[in-house]
């Protein structure tokens, strides 16, 4: 006897799924890029309160900072999303792309060579990420037999 | 030398940490409900705010990103950022322990692959 068609689409890649997940990248770049360019240093070691209030006190009224926590925020529920449809072995391989996207953008824009090397990373993470893709999940709408 | 090693394995370690938290918290909430009025989008964000295991993730996170710029600031970068490529290693293992995902070989060869290439990439 044939159990029902499992459609439980929590668990399947789409391409939709798969641009939410190099989005989630951009913002992660995006908020320590704010951050960077944001934080105003000072002294903190040997950790003190009064070094880390100092600290603080800085870099409070930064709008950059501001803005670099609220991407951060903002990005934390967007991979929720992403890790509420997918396995987390799924999701966090496929969110590497980050490391092809910067050397491919240097080149395709910045006309900066890519070392040979590179290339063959560059090829290693494609791969995986397509291998990851085509990965099995326990519900992926295949048909399953009933529990009598 | 060792206390660097030490200190990149544990800022992964808490960083795999902190995602096997995050996704407990949508697997026990329902958050894979389709988000179609705005809210839903508030419903699914309270939803997440309410776990406890949701702010016990970003607190691992908050303390793996402190070891993670400790390392940097302290380390040779060609050490630090292949090695930081473990985390994937450690995240699955944390899915098939304690998520139950289930691991074939096309994943796992994947995982290593991508693992594989931003080693490489880092060191080029």
């Amino acid at each position: 006897m044939r159990g029902p068609l499992v459609t439980d689409n929590k668990k399947k890649l789409t391409l939709s799924l798969f641009l939410l997940i190099m989005l989630t990248d951009f913002g992660e770049s995006l908020s320590s890029f704010l951050l960077k360019k944001g934080v105003i240093s000072t002294e903190i070691f040997p950790l003190s309160a009064e070094h880390i209030f100092h600290f603080t006190i800085v870099n409070i009224g930064s709008i950059l900072i501001w803005l670099g926590v609220l991407t951060y925020f903002f990005n934390f529920f967007l991979w929720m999303r992403v890790l509420s449809k997918l396995d987390l072995s799924v999701a966090v391989p496929i969110g590497s792309t980050s490391y092809i996207m910067v050397p491919l953008a240097a080149f395709l824009f910045l006309h900066e060579t890519v070392t040979p090397l590179r290339w063959i990373g560059i090829f290693a993470i494609i791969l995986g990420i397509y291998f990851v893709s085509r990965s099995k999940t326990a519900n992926d709408g295949t048909k399953v037999p009933e529990a009598s | 030398m060792i206390w660097l090693i030490f200190l990149i394995v544990l800022c992964e370690l808490f960083a795999a940490t902190s995602q096997v938290f995050y996704k407990k918290v949508v697997d026990q909430n329902g958050s894979h409900h389709p988000l179609i009025y705005i809210s839903d989008y508030f419903r699914f964000a309270i939803g997440i705010l309410k776990h406890p295991l949701a702010w016990a993730g970003l607190g691992f996170m908050v303390f793996s990103t402190i070891f993670w710029l400790m390392a940097l600031s302290a380390g040779d970068l060609s050490l630090v950022f292949p090695l930081g490529s473990i985390q994937y290693v450690l995240v699955l293992v944390g899915s098939k322990l304690f998520l139950k995902e289930k691991i074939d070989s096309m994943r796992l060869l994947g995982t290593v692959l991508i693992a594989t290439g931003i080693v490489v990439i880092s060191i080029s």
